[in-house]
């Protein structure tokens, strides 16, 4: 069954919404989320023009700027609340590890 | 030497992963992809290189449009901004070449990938290959009933006409074309869609053999038919036959130039895509309807 979108986010996902923490343009991200993540995750351009998209249709993000082709954009209230969620699912698998490897000591 | 060529290319509109080794094999050979078009790949003579292609899709792109939309432009400078030049595009297609031995993939999550790419062959690929489905299973299934109803394999009524012949083979050759392409995409799709929930991208098919099986047949059915007029009572209908065959390439050519034109222009896509088809249509039911004219009065004339 496919995942119901945005349910649970991708690496790729996460970390573009946590670039637009702060008002950014869409190449800016290109180039920290890999400086965020020490090379770890890459965001591909074509990939993120449509997540962008996306996440714009789920009003997860919003248009700040135009200047030209060059858009900024801003976390919304919805978008920062999925992260919330994606940060709570990470920290209780987190958790869920460490009671699973404690219990052996 | 020339410094372009132009081939014919039997790789499917969403076999991407054919066509990136394709024009890999190319580079590495001294050609870079110019021009993609029905009538032909256009392809320029350059430096042997070892380039890295992607081939992507752009659903809301139209072969069409007279310039690149503002978003489409966007989507170029942000795969440029990683290193990937434009080299060329057609319908949703988006053509793009990197220096880079190892760049980062310009599509990095396979769902979104499948997705993409099938929005892209709704808007064109898979609507034409429908209707064009449709129309062929009729009349071959029309001509396949008429061979059932006499019981003959041969029968004298269809080697006495080959016109009748060879045209009911071709349509069921068609059909059964269009139905491979179909089916093929259709599974494809299905299981790419399973592997992305993995995150796991799944090459496209590559239907090249059956593609080649089937031209190689349509050819020697198209040879079988003007060799027939030769040796049939009316050997003065071969310059006609092959004034048909001519016309109807003839108004590929001409809708295709005709939508260039336009482009360049700046005529706006919904008028241009009006104006070629039906400059295409009137070309060919005009041209067919004169030579076929032209074929009875000779004949009467006789």
């Amino acid at each position: 069954m496919p995942r119901e979108k945005f349910r649970t986010l991708t690496e790729q996902m996460f970390y573009v919404l946590l670039c637009l923490k702060e008002e950014c343009c869409g190449m800016d991200i290109l180039d920290r989320v890999p400086e965020m993540t020490a090379g770890r995750v890459t965001v591909g351009s074509g990939t993120l023009y449509n997540l962008l998209e996306q996440f714009l249709e789920m009003d997860m993000i919003e248009e700040t700027k135009v200047e030209g082709r060059k858009r900024s954009y801003l976390l919304t209230q919805k978008g920062q609340e999925m992260l919330d969620r994606e940060y709570e699912r990470i920290l209780a698998q987190a958790e869920d590890y460490r009671r699973t490897f404690e219990r052996g000591m | 030497m020339k410094d372009t060529k132009r081939r014919f290319e039997l790789l499917s509109f969403y076999n991407h992963t054919g066509i990136e080794r394709h024009f890999e094999k190319m580079a590495r050979e001294g050609w870079m992809i110019e021009r993609l078009s029905n009538l032909g790949w256009t392809y320029r003579r350059m430096e042997p290189a070892d380039l890295k292609f992607t081939v992507t899709y752009y659903p809301k792109a139209s072969e069409f449009d007279p310039n690149p939309s503002e978003g489409q432009m966007t989507f170029h400078e942000f795969c440029e901004h990683t290193g990937w030049q434009l080299a060329c595009t057609w319908f949703q297609m988006q053509v793009f070449y990197n220096e880079n031995p190892d760049p980062i993939p310009i599509e990095t999550e396979p769902a979104m990938e499948v997705d993409n790419i099938h929005k892209a062959c709704k808007a064109n690929y898979l609507r034409s290959y429908w209707i064009l489905l449709v129309i062929s299973a009729v009349m071959g299934g029309l001509f396949l009933v008429s061979l059932f109803k006499t019981r003959e394999v041969l029968p004298d009524s269809l080697l006495e006409d080959p016109n009748m012949m060879v045209t009911g083979i071709i349509w069921t050759i068609l059909a059964l074309y269009c139905g491979v392409e179909l089916f093929t995409y259709y599974r494809w799709h299905s299981r790419a869609e399973k592997a992305a929930e993995q995150d796991i991208f799944l090459e496209t098919p590559n239907t090249v053999g059956f593609q080649k099986s089937m031209m190689v047949l349509v050819t020697i059915l198209a040879v079988y038919w003007l060799a027939s007029f030769l040796f049939s009572e009316t050997p003065e209908m071969l310059p006609i036959g092959i004034a048909v065959l001519v016309s109807i390439f003839g108004a590929q050519l001409l809708g295709e130039r005709l939508k260039r034109w336009m482009r360049k222009k700046g005529v706006p896509t919904g008028l241009n895509r009006f104006i070629t088809l039906l400059t295409v249509f009137l070309t060919v039911f005009l041209a067919t309807g004169v030579i076929v004219a032209v074929g009875v009065i000779l004949e009467q004339l006789k």
